[in-house]
């Protein structure tokens, strides 16, 4: 078989191509398998208009008093919170670092996205679905939730915050509040 | 919500008609069984019923402003309201060209007792409970019609207050999560998609009065507590320099 001609220019562009693909590839499989960044895990179709609503979404899981930090039995922690233009309610909350968490996500408008800085949490939160995300933090300290997806003009103001503390201060913060943690009131005080 | 249940009870004791009992003695047994009903008011439910999926904005849309402005009259809005919306006191918001899906949700929200904890909010749930949601989407399709209120300078602070409001109204302040005001409420303070109001020249002293409201939580209608977490995070001399800023804002010619 005949070689085939290639321009030494047209070379020099396909190894600088093919550099870059394999950096950006690389890139992705380091934060998938490395970092633990993974798309949500499950589809569930919602209808964002009802989502505040008792007959909403999953018999009003979203319902304003049931948004925020939530502890089963078994000290499962699931955060339950609503990406809404512009601002992500509740707006500041507190779990504990080194424990698994499921955040379950949901926009009431437009899409939206959510990153916690120093963790792996990173996600779309799509219009019409509900975003499952599992995690743990690892680092303590205070973060801001921040919105990674443009969705009107005030992207760019839409922060959360997150406090992450010691395994032993959240329980002991959680007996003094007394399971009343997830209302949007007791989290608004907490900030005062 | 501890605090809605106790003001809603003592709204029901305060109503409690004693002369009517006097009169005839079966208004006591119509009382008993209305009150497990009005208990009901104070369930944490929903901050409002509205869910603006198409239809319901289709519906609003489909208002008949020329019923309204018979509405407006008849059922005494006007003596408040005015006219065409721009209201006669200075405690009465003004509705002129206000959006009108806002202004549908708000008498859905009297109506079904979600904006009803403040002592202002009395008259309005008590008319707004007698309207049916086609006299709701005809009212808000008349006022909606009128050009923004003219408004007035209030007074409240000096200039340099004022300049701490449009700072606000521009950047917000990242700091205490604030956005800011415009991205909601439009570049010229005309309103929003969907149900976000217009404030541009809305009355002073009412639009303080309802921001403090939202403040203690009194007034908790706003879905997902959007402005209850702002106006909490403002002093009282911010919201009094915002009432003054918005007061004296005109839209765009
Ligand atoms: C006695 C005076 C009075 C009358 C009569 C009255 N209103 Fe009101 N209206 C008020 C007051 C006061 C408020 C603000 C209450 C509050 O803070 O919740 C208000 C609020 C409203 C709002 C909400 C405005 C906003 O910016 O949030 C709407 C809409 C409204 N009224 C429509 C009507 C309609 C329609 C009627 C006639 C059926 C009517 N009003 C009759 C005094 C009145
Ligand atoms: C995230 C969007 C958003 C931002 C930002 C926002 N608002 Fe609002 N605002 C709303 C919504 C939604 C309502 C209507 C609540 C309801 O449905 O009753 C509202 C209602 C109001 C009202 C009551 C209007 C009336 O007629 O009763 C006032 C006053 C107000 N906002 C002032 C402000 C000020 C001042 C700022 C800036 C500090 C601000 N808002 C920022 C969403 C926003
Ligand atoms: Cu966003």
């Amino acid at each position: 078989m005949a070689e085939i001609h290639i321009d030494p220019l047209e070379k020099k562009w396909i190894y600088f191509i093919a550099f870059f693909l394999l950096i950006s590839w690389g890139t992705i499989l380091y934060y998938t398998f490395g970092k633990g960044v993974r798309p949500p895990s499950n589809v569930e179709v919602i209808d964002s208009a009802r989502l505040h609503l008792p007959d909403g979404v999953g018999g009003g899981e979203f319902m304003e008093k049931n948004l925020g930090v939530h502890v089963d039995n078994n000290d499962h922690i699931k955060v339950i919170m609503v990406a809404a233009r512009y601002g992500f309610y509740p707006q500041h909350f507190t779990v504990p670092v080194d424990t698994p968490i499921t955040f379950r996500l949901a926009s009431f408008d437009v899409l939206h996205g959510v990153h916690i800085p120093e963790s792996n949490m990173n996600t779309m939160i799509v219009p019409g679905y509900v975003s499952e995300v599992h995690t743990q933090f690892t680092k303590t300290g205070q973060f801001p939730l921040i919105c990674n997806e443009y969705c009107g003009r005030s992207h760019a103001y839409m922060y959360g915050m997150i406090d992450i503390v010691p395994k032993a201060q959240f329980k002991a913060e959680q007996s003094a509040h007394a399971g009343s943690m997830a209302s949007n009131k007791d989290t608004q005080e907490q900030r005062t | 919500m501890t605090n809605q249940t106790d003001s809603m009870n003592a709204h029901s004791l305060m109503r409690f008609p004693a002369k009517q009992v006097a009169r005839n003695p079966w208004w006591l047994l119509m009382l008993l069984l209305w009150l497990p009903v009005s208990m009901l008011h104070a369930d944490d439910g929903p901050s409002s019923n509205i869910a603006w999926d198409a239809a319901q904005v289709k519906f609003v849309k489909s208002g008949d402003p020329a019923r309204g402005q018979k509405l407006n009259q008849e059922l005494t809005c006007a003596m408040c309201h005015g006219e065409k919306g721009v209201s006669e006191g200075r405690n009465w918001p003004d509705l002129a060209g206000q959006n009108p899906n806002y202004l549908f949700k708000q008498l859905l929200d009297y109506h079904d007792h979600k904006r009803a904890d403040t002592e202002a909010a009395k008259v309005m749930v008590e008319l707004a409970g007698r309207l049916t949601q086609q006299d709701m989407a005809d009212l808000a399709m008349y006022y909606a019609q009128f050009p923004l209120p003219p408004g007035e300078d209030p007074r409240f602070v000096d200039e340099a207050a004022e300049q701490t409001a449009e700072k606000l109204v521009q950047f917000g302040d990242g700091q205490r999560m604030i956005p800011p005001c415009f991205a909601c409420h439009g570049t010229h303070g005309e309103g929003n998609t969907v149900d976000m109001p217009a404030l541009a020249g809305q009355q002073a002293v009412y639009f303080r009065n309802t921001m403090r409201d939202f403040k203690s939580g009194r007034r908790h209608n706003d879905i997902y507590g959007r402005m209850r977490y702002m106006s909490k995070a403002l002093t009282l001399e911010e919201i009094d320099a915002l009432a003054q800023y918005y007061a004296k804002m005109r839209p765009p010619e």
